[in-house]
C-alpha cells in the first residue's frame, strides 16, 4: 500500500501507486472499459468539478506538434449539482479511492463545492488545482478555503514546473502532498493552451527531484507526460511516490493498462523492475 | 466498445478528389450504427498523432450480414489537411491499425419508416457510401439520395446503389415534404441549409424527423467521453459529441453556435 497523507489522521492510502490525471478520466465510471481495468489503479482523480457550470471556449484546433498536443483548456464542466446528480450513485460503490479534483474558484465557491463534496461521504480525499499565475498567497488562501471545510486530505496540484514558493505555502497552509505539475502553457499558429504528450516527462523529472529534496517526507505525486512503465519508473526514482497518467489515455489507451499491469505490486520504496 | 486491428487493403479513387478504403477486420464484428466511430491510431511511432475517428461501413457486398469484418471508408482530398488521415492516405497496403470502437451514437431508422430522404454533401466524401447498410436490405423502404455537388456525380458512383434507391443532386419542395425520415450527412453551412429549407416548407417538422452526423466535430482527444472537451450545444444544454452524437436530432442542434465556433 502508498500513502498519499502518511501525517494526516485519516490518510490516503491506494494499492496501485497510478491514477488518472484530472481530466482524464471523467468523474467516476470507465469510459475507457474494456481497454483499461479501472481496478488496476489505486485511485480515481475525477475531472475538475466548480461550484457552477463552465463550458468550453469556441472549439479552438488541436494543435498537433512534435511529442504533443497542444490543447485550450478551460476545464469545462457541467456545474456540481449536475455531476453530483449523474455521478453519486456510481461514487457510492466505487472500487477504488475517488480524489476529487477541484480548481481554484473564487473562495466562497470553492468553500460551498468542498462542502458539499464532502457530506457526501464518498470521496478519500481532494486535489486543489492552482492556477498558473497564482501566488502564494492565493495558494495559502485557497488551500486554507479547502482544509476548512473538510477532514479529508488535502494534495495540492502545482502549475508547471512545479513551483517551489508555492508549495512551500500550501504545505503551511495544511496540503498533505503535491501533485507535480499542470501542463506547461503552450502556443502553436491558433491555438494557446496547455502542451500535453510525452514531451513533458522529460522537463519534468529534474523538478521532482528538486521538490522531493526540498520538501523531505511530502509524498510528491509525478505527472505529465507520463506515457511509458520506464517513464513512471523514472519518476518514482526522482522521488516521487506515485504517478498520475495524462495524455497516453489519449494517445493510446491500450498502453495505459500495460503501465497499469506492470506498476502492479511495485511498492513506494521500491523501484520498479525494468521494463 | 472493443480493440480491433484494421488491416489496410487498398484504396480506390472513386471520383476525381475521393477515394474509397477498404480494411478487414483481425475479427468479425457484430452490428454498430452508421454514424458510429472507430478511433485508429496514425502516425509511426515518431509522429504518433491523435486516434483519429474512423466512420466505417461494411463493404457493398456484405451489407447487412453482421458479423462484418470487411469494411469502406470514403474520404475527400479535403480531408488530406489532417495530418493523421493524411497518413491513412500514404499506408502501403497490408499496413496495421489499432482501432477501438464502435463508439458514441449512430443514425437509426424506425422500422416504420416508408420514405427516406438522405440529403448528403457529396464533397465531403465520408457520407457517400456511409448509410448504404440503413436502406440497401430493405427493399420496402423508398429512399432518395441527394447529394449536392458542385461537380456532375460520377456514373461509377450512381451505379453503385441498388435500383430500388433514386439519386438526384436536386432538392426540392416535394422531396423535403415527402419523408417520414431524413438522415443527412454534411458539414454545418450544409445542415443550416438544410433546416431553413425544412422549416419553409413544414412549419413544425416532427422531432426526430432528421438526423445528422457531425462529420466535423472534434470527437477528441479522447473520444470516449472522458475529458469533456467536445460538449456541442443542444436544445437540452450542451451534449458530448462523442458520447451522445455525432448524431443528432436536426430540430435539437445550436447550429448557429456550432457555426460561430
Ligand atoms: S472527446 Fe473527450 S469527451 Fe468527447
Amino acid at each position: 500500500m502508498i500513502d498519499l497523507a502518511p501525517a494526516h489522521k485519516i490518510g490516503l492510502s491506494l494499492k496501485s501507486p497510478l491514477m488518472p490525471a484530472a481530466g482524464f478520466w471523467g468523474y467516476g465510471p470507465n469510459r475507457y472499459a474494456p481497454l483499461v481495468s479501472a481496478e488496476l489503479l489505486g485511485a480515481i482523480v475525477t475531472n475538475p468539478m466548480t461550484l457552477r457550470p463552465r463550458r468550453a471556449g469556441p472549439s479552438a484546433p488541436v494543435a498537433e506538434v512534435d511529442g504533443g498536443i497542444i490543447l485550450p483548456v478551460d476545464l469545462p464542466n457541467p456545474g456540481l449539482k449536475k455531476i453530483i446528480r449523474q455521478n453519486r450513485k456510481f461514487w457510492r460503490r466505487a472500487p477504488i479511492p475517488l480524489i476529487a479534483h477541484l480548481p481554484a474558484d473564487a473562495p466562497d465557491d470553492l468553500a460551498r463545492t468542498v462542502s458539499a463534496l464532502d457530506a457526501l461521504a464518498v470521496f478519500a480525499g481532494f486535489e486543489l488545482g492552482l492556477p498558473p499565475d497564482a501566488s502564494p498567497a492565493d495558494a495559502a488562501l485557497f488551500t486554507r478555503t479547502l482544509i476548512r471545510n473538510t477532514d479529508l486530505p488535502a494534495l495540492v496540484k502545482l502549475p508547471f514546473p512545479g513551483k517551489p514558493h508555492l508549495a512551500e505555502a500550501a504545505l503551511k497552509a495544511g496540503a498533505v502532498a503535491l501533485t507535480l505539475a499542470d501542463a506547461p502553457p503552450a502556443a502553436a499558429g491558433t491555438t494557446a493552451g496547455r502542451f500535453f504528450g510525452g514531451g513533458v516527462h522529460a522537463q519534468l523529472l529534474p523538478h521532482l527531484q528538486h521538490a522531493a529534496e526540498t520538501f523531505p517526507g511530502t509524498p510528491i505525486i509525478a505527472c505529465g507526460g507520463i506515457h511509458t512503465p520506464a517513464d513512471v519508473r523514472a519518476c518514482l526514482q526522482a522521488g516521487a511516490i506515485a504517478a498520475q497518467l495524462d495524455s497516453v489515455f489519449w494517445a493510446n489507451p491500450q498502453q495505459v493498462q500495460q503501465i497499469l499491469r506492470y506498476a502492479q505490486g511495485a511498492k513506494s520504496d521500491d523501484p520498479l523492475p525494468s521494463p | 466498445m472493443k480493440p480491433v486491428t484494421l488491416t489496410f487493403i487498398e484504396k480506390t479513387r472513386i471520383a476525381p478528389a475521393m477515394w474509397q478504403f477498404i480494411f478487414v477486420a483481425d475479427k468479425p464484428l457484430p452490428p454498430f450504427q452508421p454514424g458510429q466511430f472507430f478511433l485508429a491510431r496514425t502516425g509511426n511511432m515518431f509522429s504518433a498523432y491523435l486516434p483519429r475517428p474512423l466512420f466505417l461501413a461494411p463493404c457493398d457486398e456484405v451489407a447487412g450480414n453482421w458479423p462484418v469484418s470487411r469494411f469502406q471508408l470514403t474520404l475527400s482530398a479535403r480531408h488530406l489537411a489532417d495530418r493523421g488521415l493524411a497518413w491513412l492516405f500514404s499506408c502501403p497496403p497490408a499496413r496495421k491499425i489499432d482501432a477501438f470502437g464502435p463508439l458514441g451514437c449512430g443514425f437509426t431508422l424506425p422500422a416504420t419508416t416508408k420514405n427516406l430522404l438522405v440529403p448528403i454533401d457529396f464533397e465531403l466524401g465520408m457520407g457517400v457510401f456511409l448509410v448504404g447498410s440503413l436502406f440497401t436490405m430493405r427493399k420496402s423502404l423508398n429512399v432518395t439520395l441527394a447529394f449536392e455537388s458542385k461537380n456532375p456525380l460520377p456514373a461509377a458512383i450512381v451505379r453503385r446503389f441498388p435500383p430500388h434507391v433514386e439519386i438526384t443532386t436536386t432538392l426540392t419542395t416535394d422531396r423535403l415534404l415527402w419523408p417520414d425520415a431524413i438522415i443527412a450527412i454534411g458539414g454545418i453551412p450544409f445542415y443550416q441549409r438544410l433546416k431553413a429549407r425544412l422549416s419553409a416548407v413544414r412549419l413544425r417538422p416532427a422531432p426526430g424527423l432528421a438526423q445528422i452526423l457531425l462529420a466535423d466535430a472534434p470527437l477528441r482527444p479522447c473520444g470516449v467521453g472522458a475529458c469533456g472537451l467536445c460538449a456541442v450545444p443542444t436544445a437540452a444544454g450542451s451534449r458530448l459529441a462523442c458520447l451522445a452524437g455525432p448524431v443528432f436530432d436536426l430540430a435539437t442542434l445550436d447550429l448557429e453556435v456550432l457555426a460561430d465556433d
